[in-house]
């Protein structure tokens, strides 16, 4: 066992744990040469801005792009008449058993339905040009009644954000077997908890990026 | 400069380190020492998502340290 033990340490020692080692990607990176998606522009590269709704829930009462349009450099703009006729919707949750699918669109069909959604799409020359022209877009929008809390969300007068649904409520999942109430009844003594637990989801504070061409590295 | 950041890990993606060599360069050619507070605020004008810090300020620290000692070309 003895010398088991020993091979296993000559082996560890002759590994990379426990050693303190320099990186070999340093050197180009303390030279300035890091290269980054923003760093590549390949020819004819075009670039999108997004115009976003302000509100946490609106109607769109009517879309003026017709200044974004004339804007030299703007070479398409999209509309959500546009991307709904061209696209479908698509399911973005994973299936939960008995929850009915939500099918967003890329752009809003009519309403939207959170600050920050997509509204209109620009391309343009540059990223300069593109955000120029969203900002020239001119969007009525009709505030409608919001929630920004789940569980008065989930209260029977809460405005309905998914009107198909008829409620804000996707899946509840209770989970329990036997005889539930008496077995509590049958206990010393009881304590009731709430518990709350937050959303998790990706953030882009440090967004990872790709951008792919049509050509063979 | 350079060589500090690469011996004491001062970096990971790369992003920030230009931005953190030229602050360090510019410390050490000003020659005010500075404790570890000190030096978080002379940087605090560059955001760093990879290291937490604290092996950048090591590096600096180490720069400046052989710039102090005569040994650095600042």
């Amino acid at each position: 066992v003895t010398e088991i033990l020993e091979r296993q340490e000559e082996q560890t020692r002759k590994s990379f744990i426990g050693e303190r080692r320099t990186r070999v990607e340093d050197e180009r990176l303390v030279r300035g040469l890091g290269k980054y998606v923003d760093d590549v522009d390949p020819p004819r590269l075009v670039h999108m801005a997004l115009v976003r709704c302000p509100y946490p829930r609106a109607r769109i009462v009517s879309i003026d792009a017709s200044a974004a349009r004339a804007l030299p450099g703007v070479l398409e703009v999209l509309l959500p008449e546009d991307v709904l006729a061209r696209t479908d919707p698509i399911t973005i949750l994973r299936p939960i058993p008995d929850a009915p699918a939500i099918m967003p669109r890329a752009l809003p069909d009519g309403e939207a339905l959170y600050e920050g959604q997509p509204i209109a799409s620009v391309c343009a020359v540059s990223r300069y040009v593109a955000e120029d022209a969203a900002q020239l877009i001119d969007v009525e929008y009709e505030p409608l009644p919001f929630v920004v809390d789940v569980l008065q969300a989930a209260e029977d007068d809460a405005p309905v954000l998914h009107e198909s649904m008829g409620t804000n409520v996707l899946v509840t999942n209770p989970r329990g077997d036997g005889d539930w109430d008496g077995a509590f009844e049958a206990c010393d003594s009881r304590c009731r908890r709430h518990l709350s637990i937050n959303r998790v989801s990706g953030s882009r504070w440090r967004p990872a990026r790709s951008l792919r061409t049509g050509h063979r590295a | 400069v350079q060589q500090a950041f690469k011996e004491h890990h001062g970096l990971q993606c790369g992003y920030c380190t230009p931005a953190m060599l030229m602050t360090s360069l510019a410390l050490g050619r000003r020659g005010i020492p500075l404790d570890r507070e000190q030096l978080k605020e002379e940087l605090a004008g560059v955001l760093c998502r990879c290291t937490g810090y604290q092996k950048i300020y090591d590096a600096v620290e180490s720069y400046l340290g052989e710039v102090a000692g005569g040994g650095g070309t600042a």
